[in-house]
């Protein structure tokens, strides 16, 4: 068919709200028109060669008016100040916020409040033109936040639009744990679309944890722009344990000498099921050290990308970097496109990637079969081990629960906590 | 206990067990001794239920029950255990907490309740002296960086711990020195009982000077060609394997 992709991406808008938040010129101004002549990328693009758009291009998204529901349903964390979406409306919101936090939700957020974080994804751009709702968060200086926060996103009916805009700022020597969990409900071909900025500024300290657990039959776009300072330390870790399609596009800009960059990412997918993650670490200064690994299992005729950037400046000296990915595929109907990407301009660095992408270690299977373990155990604790590594990487016990009970319903995985 | 007729088996096409017959009666002690490529690890991983052979002809009765009809991990929860000639390692696996799942697969198989976690500490505590394996080594992940020597005694534990009703030994003595046969030739003593079998499979008689066995047969071909007391064992050390195959071709 010789239909325009630029029309595509009209007509996907054609039912679109404009932006209900109020964001700063420097991101509205040339939006509109880059939008309107823009089309949805396709696999000539190279950040989109193995993540295919025509089935998102399709939908006729349509807003739905929700109907009441319980947000505890949904909740990931026991002890957590709690913030939490249902489409475009903000449902909850914990009363007992403690001095040097502070949320603004929505209209109650001013233009002036966003800070200045470009991103020039197709993605991006739709996020500023319709962004519905949000919140803003900053930490104070020196405050060290008692307990997580949480923030919950709930898609709620069919072909629904959420688009949701956020920042996050942790002032000089802050600390603080947040867990952001993505879900649906009734919901089928419905799309959202997340952008989170990130500012750390000197000393401070993040640990950022994403659930995402849509459907199996919606859509999701989560772009995290990230702004780390000096003697910063930052953690994000991207679990995707659900939805039709999942596309991560992370960008860490490592704006200050002595800081620290965790990227970990777990995913596990059937069916027919997408993920890619696009993720990219930008070393600007010297004497910094990032850490990523991403694991992923792959079953029946689910689809994987991973590809990891890391950029080393030419000024930026002393640069220690280590990127993993590793893969397992359980079908031969399944597939994975890793690749590691390295750019680097200066001369005295550690750098270092590894891929790789193998199937489930079946003479390990026998094994633990052999002592009496049922075939469906033992492949669970073979991924599980697999796995392990990775999971453990996520500091909270609450969260790595969920995650361990999610992984029990959908897959059969059963993980044996250590502690 | 277990009794193997005619057996036949083949891997891509090619015919390795050619008739085989044994008989091993509870409190029995069994080595199949034969030349490389006999059949002896064959015959080792079609008990187990390997699925990569093909049985074209014969019946295996494990008491009572037609152990060609039971899946893997069925034959070891009926008291089957094979003693692994490379056992795998298996990183992120912990060994002790697999024994255990293991252990309450096969418990709740017999309709018996769980075991308690104190009453299963105690029989690591109890069975990894036996084999005089470091208790770090027994919560540590399976077989994960353990020496050679390390390896068979751990399945040697494992099979203390599972405690089976037929137990094969398949190459056990391969790659350890003295004191790690000793050791694990002691285990297997210490586990007999007239209630239990082994079968030893093994290349080499020495193992046999640890573990005396009632019966030796000679696997040559896919059949078993010849079957003695514990004295064929010395016989074939002194005089090698090309007697049979003499005495089999006239």
């Amino acid at each position: 068919m010789g239909t325009s992709t630029k029309a595509t991406l009209q007509s996907f808008r054609s039912n679109l709200s404009a932006a209900k938040l109020a964001l700063p010129s420097v991101l509205t101004a040339k939006n509109e028109g880059d939008l309107s002549v823009m089309e949805f990328p396709t696999s000539k693009h190279e950040a989109w060669k193995y993540t295919r758009l025509n089935r998102v291009a399709k939908i006729e998204l349509e807003s739905n008016v929700a109907s009441p529901i319980n947000w505890e349903d949904f909740n990931m964390v026991k002890d957590a100040y709690t913030f939490v979406f249902q489409n475009t409306t903000c449902i909850y919101i914990s009363s007992d916020l403690p001095e040097g936090i502070s949320i603004k939700i929505g209209n109650e957020i001013g233009s002036a409040d966003w800070l200045s974080s470009i991103n020039e994804s197709h993605v991006a751009k739709l996020n500023v033109a319709h962004a519905q709702n949000g919140c803003v968060i900053n930490i104070a200086k020196g405050v060290q936040v008692d307990k997580p926060i949480q923030i919950i996103y709930i898609t709620d009916g069919p072909k629904q639009p959420n688009f949701w805009r956020n920042q996050l700022q942790l002032d000089a020597g802050a600390k603080a744990e947040v867990h952001i969990g993505y879900f649906s409900k009734d919901a089928i071909d419905a799309y959202s679309n997340v952008h989170w900025s990130v500012f750390l500024k000197e000393n401070s300290h993040l640990i950022m944890t994403k659930i995402q657990n849509d459907g199996e039959a919606n859509f999701h776009f989560s772009t995290e722009n990230i702004h780390q300072l000096k003697d910063s330390n930052f953690t994000l870790n991207t679990m995707t344990l659900n939805g039709a399609f999942v596309r991560n596009d992370l960008l860490v800009k490592v704006e200050g000498e002595n800081c620290e960059t965790h990227l970990n990412g777990a995913y596990v997918m059937k069916g027919n099921q997408h993920v890619d993650n696009h993720t990219t670490i930008d070393h600007i200064f010297p004497n910094c050290n990032s850490y990523e690994l991403y694991k992923g299992v792959m079953g029946d005729k689910s689809t994987a990308v991973f590809n990891g950037k890391v950029f080393v400046r030419p000024d930026a000296q002393k640069i220690n970097a280590f990127q993993s990915n590793a893969n397992v595929l359980l079908s031969d109907d399944a597939t994975i496109n890793s690749k590691p990407e390295l750019e680097i301009y200066a001369d005295d660095v550690k750098c270092s990637h590894g891929s790789t992408t193998g199937q489930l270690d079946l003479e390990a299977v026998f094994y633990l079969r052999s002592r009496g373990i049922s075939e469906i155990d033992a492949r669970s604790m073979v991924v599980a081990a697999f796995m392990h590594d990775v999971l453990s990487k996520v500091a909270s016990n609450d969260i790595k629960s969920y995650i361990y009970q999610q992984l029990a319903v959908r897959f059969n995985l059963h993980l044996q906590r250590e502690d | 206990m277990i009794t193997i007729k005619n057996l036949h088996a083949s891997i891509e096409g090619k015919a390795i067990l050619k008739g085989l017959n044994l008989t091993v009666n509870a409190g029995e002690v069994h080595a199949i001794m034969g030349p490389n490529g006999a059949g002896k690890s064959t015959l080792a991983s079609i008990l187990a239920g390997r699925e990569e052979y093909e049985i074209t002809a014969g019946e295996i009765d494990f008491d009572g029950k037609d152990l060609l009809d039971l899946s893997v991990e069925e034959r070891a929860r009926e008291g089957l255990f094979l003693a692994f000639q490379y056992p795998v390692e298996i990183p992120g696996v912990s060994n002790v907490n697999f024994l255990r799942t293991a252990i309450n697969e096969i418990r709740e198989h017999k309709g018996e309740t769980a075991m308690s976690a104190k009453e299963f500490m105690a029989l690591v505590r109890d069975k990894s002296a036996l084999v005089e394996l470091d208790s770090k080594l027994a919560s540590r992940s399976v077989n994960e960086g353990f020496s050679g020597g390390e390896k068979k005694r751990n399945e040697i534990f494992q099979m203390a711990m599972l405690n089976p009703k037929l137990a094969i030994l398949d190459e056990t003595d391969s790659g350890l020195d003295i004191d790690a046969l000793r050791i694990v030739a002691n285990g297997v003593n210490e586990l007999k009982t007239d209630q239990n079998a082994t079968i030893i499979i093994t290349h080499y008689q020495r193992l046999l000077d640890y573990i005396i066995p009632d019966f030796v047969h000679v696997l040559y071909d896919g059949r078993i060609v010849k079957t003695a007391g514990k004295e064929l064992a010395l016989e074939l050390e002194e005089k090698g394997y090309d007697w049979i195959k003499e005495n089999k071709v006239n």
